[in-house]
């Protein structure tokens, strides 16, 4: 008898815990801060929280920080909703997919979701703790893009290193500090590099308080567009 | 063979170097790094732990949160926020996008490689207003 009931037990707490613990990672809201250092030589702060949704695939920014703002990114529209309500819409490609959000939803971030694009790997080496693997791009991007060579630590994706056609450094990242929520792996720190020949420049994103599949804010992933349609006066 | 022999150490120590430059293109300046970010690290404490917007600063000339700091050392820019390039600065791969981007046969224009350009320019080259500008 006391075996059947803790059988019950632990078949309940599996079928409670699994969708948590398992590979099934749909939505993940994360507090951020940007901090910026620009080649026009100036400091730029962002904070904010930020709510995806890979199902709906919808990207909501809530920006504390200079001021309050709302974007929503869906599709291939930008939303910009400002602190006075006003509305701003505009056309950008549908991003959302290579967002670091989608790709740790998806555990993709090891490859920085190049695995199952038109890059092609050149070569993989071994040194020290890194596993460094080179990605050529395809044709029609070698106009532009040069090789990327990204670097694993533990299995987990360490630095990005972008390279120009004419083989110069473009843009380095690095991402450490990772933090496991519930199974989900996420990094709580993003450097970027940018090297130039006087000075390099640096952009620090620091991601905290992550949640996994949190179902406390269905008003922000679930939000309706055509529900601006209806703004009154103060909508652009 | 001496020359076999010469041929096959030329050829070790080449890969050996291309070996160790591709591990120290991972090297990260963490003192440069802690110097630059000094000041924005500063301004996110007294903005996190006051709850300020930056409307809150305008008028201000100088604001003292720490004895050896001030906020107009730095040159910070809160005007005219180009939401696309925020947008773009966290996209994880930007070059997985392209990808996409080619190969979907509803986009296969000239604003598709128009945008290609811009955005690259963009998000490897750190310009933070190259969107705004091409738009």
């Amino acid at each position: 008898m006391k075996t059947t009931i803790f059988t019950l037990i632990i078949a309940c707490c599996w079928g409670i815990f699994t969708p948590l613990f398992g590979q099934d990672f749909f939505r993940v809201k994360v507090d951020f801060t940007i901090k910026e250092k620009t080649a026009e030589g100036t400091s730029k702060l962002t904070i904010g929280t930020a709510y995806y949704d890979k199902n709906t695939n919808k990207l909501i920014y809530d920006i504390e920080f200079p001021e309050k703002t709302t974007l929503i990114m869906v599709d291939t529209t930008m939303v910009i909703i400002d602190k006075e309500n006003n509305i701003e819409r505009k056309k950008m490609p549908n991003s959302n997919r290579f967002s670091i959000f989608n790709l740790a939803l998806n555990g993709q971030l090891d490859n920085y979701g190049l695995k199952g694009t038109a890059f092609t790997i050149s070569d993989v080496e071994k040194s020290g703790d890194l596993v460094i693997t080179t990605w050529d791009p395809p044709k029609q991007l070698a106009e532009h893009f040069g090789r990327t060579i990204i670097s694993q630590k533990n299995k987990a994706l360490y630095g990005v290193i972008f390279f120009s056609p004419q083989e110069e450094i473009t843009t380095k990242q690095f991402y450490r500090n990772y933090t496991n929520v519930f199974g989900l792996s996420f990094p709580q720190e993003v450097i970027q590099v940018v090297p130039s020949e006087e000075k390099d420049f640096y952009k620090v994103t620091t991601y905290k308080n992550i949640e996994v599949n949190e179902m406390d804010n269905e008003d922000k992933y679930n939000f309706d567009l055509s529900t601006l349609e209806q703004q009154p006066v103060g909508a652009k | 063979m001496k020359k076999l022999f010469t041929f096959i150490m030329a050829l070790f120590l080449t890969a050996s170097a291309v070996q160790a430059n591709n591990a120290d293109l991972f090297q990260l300046d963490e003192q440069t790094l802690k110097v630059e970010m000094a000041e924005l690290d500063q301004l996110e404490e007294y903005v996190t732990e006051n709850n300020m917007q930056w409307e809150d600063f305008q008028g201000i000339d100088k604001i003292n949160f720490d004895a050896s700091a001030s906020l107009m050392a730095a040159d910070f820019s809160f005007d005219n926020m180009d939401w696309i390039s925020f947008a773009w600065g966290l996209i994880c791969c930007p070059v997985g996008f392209f990808v996409v981007a080619i190969n979907d046969d509803k986009t296969k224009d000239e604003k598709t490689s128009y945008w290609i350009g811009v955005i690259a320019g963009v998000v490897l080259g750190g310009i933070s207003s190259g969107i705004s500008i091409a738009l």
